[in-house]
């Protein structure tokens, strides 16, 4: 209590000061702890037994690069990819459990889309190199 | 003014410590990535100084002069272009000299060294029997983009592709029956022929070094190099990026690499990821730590078809014209030349452990080859960080 006291009493440690002090531990322990989500740059469409296929999400003038693409795994199975103003998301499949469809969109490097009945797998990548060294 | 020096004093060292834990931001990449031919992805990344303009123009040259050279060595040797130089050699009449680029030379003489090498497990002149399991890629090619490995696409337009000399092994009746349908394995009577009167027969190619021409003795021999021409690729990528005094970066070619020194901005080597082969290369096993040196990976698990309820992959094995059946499932290779990494994953697998792994230690190469009881062997000085969660052993 009395090193309370002295606080609350020293000329340096105010009230106030002890306010600002607690907000800003506040924000650097946010900065800290809280994940940071980079924006994705490319995506990457894995087909099991296949070569991947990559696309940009941005052109070569910065702007977004928005296409459909449908994913054929076979004669009649497919996945409707689409990327849009920065978002990638399934726009529609014909597999079984639609979970891809509900995974919605994403717009953050790590994030993945995957559509377990057909072997595809979406993921999205940022632009650190380590993104891409896996050796096939 | 002790409050405001006291809160001055609270934001410097707040700033100061974002500043510590961001210090590794001190580089930044530079880089250019396509797709070659429609279907290959190609990246070359680098970590320049940030803040450095002669580095970042160094690294753009670099990267761009990359993809230009990728165009020229993908335009030699693809198989779907009638007029590339590995189309044209495949067509030519017997004894006649087919003028190429000097990357072709370069990509059939090493082809013709390995083939020594590696005592026949790596052949160049192994196109008709790939094109007998219905791999090639006039097979696998749908306009742009391929449809899933083992079924067959047909449009008029790939008409071109068949019939085009005597020594098809495919009938028009044949292509009627199996378009638009899986593919079938070939029948022995048809691997035997392969094997027996010479279409493998790598001898029959001769090169030309100085006048930059290749000749074929017997017409039935064609030539494949999709083993050796994205390692080629990564090779020449690597003297590019090297010539622009480049320190820290990755040449990736559809899972060839050429890592540049090391991961600069977190001073480690760089960490190479291997596929799983139980789940086709969707997740990663592990990781090999690689400083300045070519890799790549081959693997039964990838471009597969299903046949009369067998599995035939992609490797195929010259001497039994059939798919490798070896108890490797996996080479990924690392040495100094990203080329011979690529010839020597295939070949690796054709020959087996004991034979891989003696050939691998002669040449002084590194190696992590999985194999199919679960375990993996480490050769030379490849060591590999197994992932949290994945199930395999040390043998």
């Amino acid at each position: 209590m009395n090193k309370v006291k002295d606080i609350k009493t020293s000329k340096l440690f105010k009230p106030l000061d002890l306010v600002i002090y607690l907000f800003l531990v506040v924000l650097f322990l946010i900065f800290i702890l809280v994940p940071h989500k980079n924006a994705a740059k490319k995506v990457e469409v894995k087909i099991a037994g296949q070569e991947s296929i990559y696309f940009d999400i941005y052109n070569e003038d910065g702007g977004y690069n928005n296409l459909t693409y449908t994913i054929k795994t076979t004669d009649t199975h497919y996945n409707v990819l689409v990327i849009e103003d920065g978002y990638v998301f399934v726009k529609e499949a014909n597999c079984s459990n639609q979970i891809c469809v509900k995974m919605g969109k994403k717009n953050y490097e790590g994030a993945r889309i995957t559509c377990e009945p057909f072997g595809v797998t979406i993921i999205l990548h940022g632009d650190k190199i380590n993104d891409d060294i896996v050796t096939k | 003014m002790k409050k405001v020096l006291s809160f001055v004093f609270a934001i410097v060292l707040l700033l100061s410590c974002m500043g510590l834990t961001s210090c590794s931001d001190k580089y930044e990449v530079v880089g250019l990535s396509k797709l070659v031919l429609n279907k290959y992805s190609l990246s070359a990344s680098f970590y320049v100084k940030e803040g450095d303009t002669q580095e970042k123009e160094n690294a753009n040259k670099a990267a761009k002069e990359i993809m230009d050279l990728a165009t020229d060595i993908a335009n030699s040797c693809n198989l779907s272009d009638l007029d590339s130089d590995l189309s044209r050699i495949n067509t030519s009449k017997a004894n006649t000299e087919v003028k190429v680029s000097s990357h072709t030379i370069k990509m059939i003489k090493r082809g013709k060294e390995l083939y020594t090498l590696t005592n026949g497990a790596y052949n160049i002149a192994i196109y008709t029997l790939v094109d007998l399991y219905m791999m090639s890629p006039r097979f696998t090619k749908v306009l742009d983009i391929d449809g899933p490995f083992g079924f067959f696409y047909y449009t008029d337009s790939m008409e071109k592709y068949f019939f085009v000399d005597e020594y098809d092994f495919f009938t028009r009746e044949d292509i009627e029956r199996l378009k638009n349908n899986l593919a079938e394995a070939p029948s022995q009577d048809k691997i035997n022929k392969v094997l027996s009167e010479g279409y493998l027969d790598l001898g029959k190619i001769i090169i030309d070094e100085e006048n930059l021409t290749v000749t074929r003795l017997d017409e039935r021999v064609k030539i494949d190099l999709g083993g050796i021409s994205k390692g080629y690729l990564c090779d020449r990528a690597y003297e590019i990026a090297k010539k622009y005094d480049m320190y820290s970066g990755v040449i990736n070619f559809a899972g060839n690499l050429y890592v540049i020194g090391g991961d600069i901005r977190n001073k480690v080597d760089w960490p190479v990821e291997i596929d799983d082969p139980n789940d086709q290369g969707v997740t990663q096993i592990g990781s090999i730590n690689v400083n300045n040196k070519g890799v790549a990976t081959s693997g039964t698990y990838q471009r597969f078809y299903w046949y009369k309820d067998n599995v035939y992959h992609h490797i195929l094995d010259s001497k039994t014209g059939k798919p490798a059946d070896t108890e490797i499932v996996s080479a990924t290779i690392v040495c100094d030349s990203s080329a011979d990494a690529d010839a020597l994953a295939t070949s690796i697998i054709v020959l087996g452990l004991d034979k891989g792994t003696e050939l691998l230690n002669e040449l002084g190469y590194s190696a992590l080859l999985l194999l199919n009881d679960g375990t993996y062997v480490e050769v030379g000085e490849t060591q590999l960080n197994l992932f949290k969660g994945a199930i395999y052993y040390k043998k």
